[in-house]
């Protein structure tokens, strides 16, 4: 009767029983989640919420965290590329561990208290384990135990009640080993007190000549009036498996702001899990990706309305050119009694190319009666009256997508992000665009127009 | 005009929770109860069917028993039953008159005459004033077919499939399962092994239907399954548009049905195919009902060709019925118009699928759902568009009602593009009746249950203007009927 869906791979017990002395605290917990992770493995197309990305990538081939790391020359080039952030309170992640020498800790307000998860788990801090979340306490989603048994570092950021954290915090995450089965596995674990603020802004890196594989689980607990700003800017490598996965817990009156820039990776999976635990809070997710040459980018997001009097909005928007593929899966429930909410789902995408492909299932789960739900989802190409409009002022062909791409992507990004990220974001994009599309539709049209 | 008159009347007439719940006294020739080889040779033989159907019937089984052993049943709807015993089902039963085939109205037992006077059927009625040619299904088996001659004349074919498989192999091999493969899923596989009877049409090159074609399902025996099996062709240029409807005596047992419907539509052919299903949808505790497990899809494999799917689901305590559409001739059409209602504990996990394969394919998709009581509505949907299908276009609004707040109201639609020119536009919204449209019909007079009744059928205009005449005043009505005691 038992189904076969998910890929086991037994490379891993040895690899498991190799690492296991050198990895930082909690070995129960590591021991447990292994062997949940051996019972399920890794999920197929066969599993609904992985229906649009089997992860068979990662089931042939033995993907282990570093002990340690000393590449930090080549971490620091990469550094270039990190957002410029006034201000910012700088974490550096290179290989999966915390580097002391690239970060600037710098000061934070009373009340803030900001560890890596190493020196966390190793100074022996009980209340943390309880939050190291796996797929048994959290059903069916995905990595969580692998990353649980394997986890190598990560930061542990927790804000006192009424503390408004004046500076945002930037983390940057590299990955430099080219060393093929690298992988790296971070935990991170924010928690906000009543009534306090942060700003976080996440980037990730990483070489581009190996697969490697990237797996972030990052949990939130929002406590009540609390506002949390957060932005990823995932800029993987071109061969890499990137999995990240949120589990966001959300109180009375608790506002979150999220924006996910999706450009790199060969395989880019986002899943995010809110709840709404208390009432009048609010959650906003606005997310862009672009993909071309055989990426593929998925979105999961599940918004679980527990209470009534909340507010959920979720805008993502995807250009996809030749051979990209992506998913978005957004699923919103609204429990019995879970009155007055109000739930919003928009998924808009382009095709650039005829190999392109995209695969969009906004879903809804309503159990309450006075509600307001909606979704939207269109998929479609460049307006070809619009393109006509900007050749006819002049534009080549090239410059006329690139300028309504950018147009479209800048709606989402206008909406998700504050004026000083807006910009740099923007070249980000631009910057992709150039190194990324060449699109045979306007070459077509190009030479439609010559004959 | 009369069936419209004769459908008002038998819906005014009806009080009671379930209008249509009577049993009828008939003795009847059944297969042993439950599924063996054995059950099938006994169907097949019963029918008297050729070899190669009797084969093609054993293939279905055997694949179904090997899927039942490795997967069991489906589970990925969002519906919950308990799970069904196959062994504890009767699969065949033939009212007794069968023996000797009635010619006419006259040679048909009169108590099942008289179960059709109480459906508002009428057989001699309608053959006499509404021109619609009714083949009637009672428990499996067809017993009276009208107005054959008149259809014969313009070379439309439309007979029961037990007979189609006697006198039309030739079509029938053709086109049995061509569109809905035995293998296609586990009821489907079922229904080919141990099909009772259905309805086969054909329609010639050129020829436009004279008349809208009927068939009212009617399931009677307690613990019978009935496996309906409908096969129409619409060959090139030609038009048809088929009416089903059904309605079942009230039951304390679950009964379980699983049918298969195959369109087939060629160039510039056109089927309209308008389904009102109001089997008994067990009782306010959700006790009993029909567990309505269907297959309909339809090829459209000419250019230009065009099909229609209407229908109104108010019955059954469990639905999960899809019907599809595979858009496989350049220019083909594909709509969908649906109503699904679901009261007490009635649960709907429906929607369509639209595979969009050749050059300016166009589907539309309507779908209001309406949950009440401890209902669980579910729009399910596939808009699915290949990369040769250049210039696709698809527009999909699903609207959700609740009324109550006990009830559930779901939306899975799945969207795959893998073409740029498509264009897709999907939208959802999910609410419940506006306060302020409420209290103006109630203002002006009418009573909470009429202003809902009113405000739904509002909600559902845009699908039921697509129902033929007949079946709109009764879909109407049954609107209403199916929401009563939702509200107060």
């Amino acid at each position: 009767m038992a189904k076969q869906i998910y890929y086991q791979n037994d490379g891993y017990q040895q690899a498991f029983a190799s690492l296991a002395d050198g990895l930082p605290g909690v070995p129960e917990l590591r021991a447990r989640a292994f062997a949940d992770f051996m019972a399920t493995g890794f999920p197929t197309q066969k599993v609904e919420e992985w229906k649009y990305s089997g992860l068979s990538a990662l089931a042939n081939a033995v993907f282990v965290p570093v002990k340690t790391t000393d590449r930090h020359a080549e971490a620091e080039s990469f550094l270039a590329q990190s957002v410029p952030l006034e201000g910012a309170v700088q974490l550096v992640f290179v290989d999966g561990h915390f580097n002391t020498a690239l970060s600037q800790a710098g000061d934070l307000e009373d009340g803030v208290t900001l560890t890596s998860l190493a020196s966390a788990l190793a100074a022996g801090d009980n209340r943390l384990e309880g939050r190291l979340k796996t797929n048994e306490q959290a059903q069916g989603r995905g990595l969580r135990s692998v990353n649980a048994a394997l986890m190598t570092d990560g930061f542990v950021l927790e804000v006192a009640a009424d503390t408004t954290v004046s500076r945002p915090i930037q983390v940057t995450y590299i990955s430099t080993s080219a060393v093929v089965g690298h992988s790296t596995q971070l935990r991170n674990v924010i928690s906000l007190g009543k009534n306090s603020q942060l700003r976080l802004l996440e980037q990730h890196i990483g070489v581009d000549t190996g697969t490697y594989w990237s797996n972030f689980v990052t949990d939130c607990t929002l406590g009540e009036d609390a506002v949390l700003e957060r932005t990823v800017l995932q800029e993987e490598g071109a061969k890499a498996v990137y999995v990240a996965e949120g589990d966001v817990q959300l109180a009375a009156r608790a506002s979150l702001k999220a924006f996910w820039l999706t450009l790199g990776g060969q395989l880019s999976r986002q899943s995010q899990f809110l709840t709404f635990n208390g009432m009048e809070a609010e959650v906003a997710l606005y997310g862009a990706y672009l993909g071309a040459e055989g990426q593929s980018h998925d979105m999961l997001t599940v918004m679980d309305h527990k209470v009534g009097h909340c507010n959920s909005d979720q805008i993502f928007r995807g250009v996809l050119d030749k051979g990209a593929k992506a998913a978005f899966q957004g699923r919103v429930i609204v429990a019995p009694d879970a009155q007055l909410t109000n739930a919003n789902q928009a998924n808009n995408n382009m095709l650039l190319d005829r190999s392109a492909e995209v695969n969009s299932k906004p879903e809804l789960k309503i159990y309450a009666d006075d509600v307001k739900c909606s979704h939207g989802s269109t998929v479609g190409e460049l307006d070809k009256d619009m393109l006509f409009y900007l050749r006819s002022r002049g534009l080549d062909a090239d410059a006329a997508e690139q300028l309504l791409v950018e147009a479209f992507i800048a709606e989402v990004l206008e909406e998700g992000l504050d004026a000083e990220l807006l910009d740099f974001m923007q070249l980000r994009v631009r910057s992709w665009m150039a190194s990324h599309t060449a699109s045979p539709l306007t070459a077509e049209a190009d030479g439609k127009e010559r004959t | 005009m009369a069936a419209t008159i004769e459908a008002e009347r038998q819906v005014e007439e009806a009080t009671g929770d379930y209008k249509y719940g009577f049993i009828t006294d008939i003795e009847t020739e059944k297969a042993p109860k439950g599924l063996s080889e054995d059950t099938i040779r006994f169907i097949s033989a019963k029918k008297e069917e050729p070899e190669w159907l009797l084969e093609w019937r054993l293939k279905a089984f055997a694949y179904w028993q090997s899927l039942a052993a490795e997967e069991g049943e489906p589970d990925w709807a969002m519906v919950n039953y308990p799970k069904i015993d196959f062994q504890d089902i009767y699969y065949y039963a033939a009212p007794k008159s069968q023996e000797d085939r009635p010619k006419s109205l006259d040679e048909v037992d009169p108590e099942l005459l008289a179960t059709y006077e109480k459906l508002g059927i009428s057989l001699d009625e309608q053959k006499v004033l509404s021109g619609v040619a009714v083949d009637v299904v009672f428990d499996s088996v067809s017993v009276a077919t009208t107005f054959r001659e008149t259809l014969q004349e313009a070379g439309v074919i439309f007979c029961s499939i037990s007979e189609a498989a006697r006198e039309y192999p030739d079509l029938m091999r053709k086109y049995l399962g061509s569109v809905v493969p035995v293998q296609d899923n586990f009821y489907a596989a079922l229904n080919s092994a141990v099909f009772s009877d259905g309805t086969f049409v054909y329609i010639p090159k050129g020829v436009r239907c004279p008349m809208e074609l009927s068939t009212y399902f009617r399931i009677n025996e307690a613990n019978t399954g009935q496996f309906e099996r409908t096969l129409i062709i619409a060959d090139d240029e030609s038009y048809v548009s088929y009416l089903e409807g059904c309605t079942a005596p009230m039951r304390d047992e679950n009964q379980l049905h699983a049918a298969v419907v195959e369109l087939v539509i060629m160039d510039d052919a056109e089927i309209k195919y308008s389904t009102v299903q109001n089997w008994y949808p067990g009782d306010k505790d959700g006790k009993g009902g029909i567990y309505n497990f269907v297959t309909k899809r339809a090829a459209c494999r000419g250019v230009n060709s065009k099909v229609s799917w209407t229908q109104v689901e108010t019955g059954s305590s469990v639905t999960w019925k899809y019907p599809s559409c595979i858009l496989q001739g350049d220019n083909s059409v594909g709509e969908f118009y649906s109503v699904a209602i679901s009261n007490n504990y009635q649960q709907a996990d429906t929607g369509t699928k639209m595979i969009h394969i050749g050059k300016n394919t166009s589907s539309t998709i309507i779908s209001k759902g309406i949950s009440a009581g401890h209902g669980q509505n579910t729009y399910r949907g596939l808009v699915k568009v290949l990369g040769g299908a250049d210039d696709a276009r698809n527009f999909t609004q699903c609207d959700s009602l609740l009324l109550g707040d006990q009830c559930g109201a779901h939306t899975v639609p799945y969207i795959e593009v893998k073409n740029p020119t498509a264009q897709i536009e999907h939208e959802a919204t999910t609410s419940k009746i506006s306060e302020d449209q409420l209290f103006y019909c109630l203002q002006r007079g009418l009573n909470t249950e009429e202003a809902v009744a009113l405000i739904v059928n509002g909600f559902c205009r845009d699908v039921m203007q697509h129902l033929p005449m007949e079946f709109a005043v009764e879909a109407q009505k049954l609107l209403g009927i199916s929401l009563e005691g939702s509200v107060g």
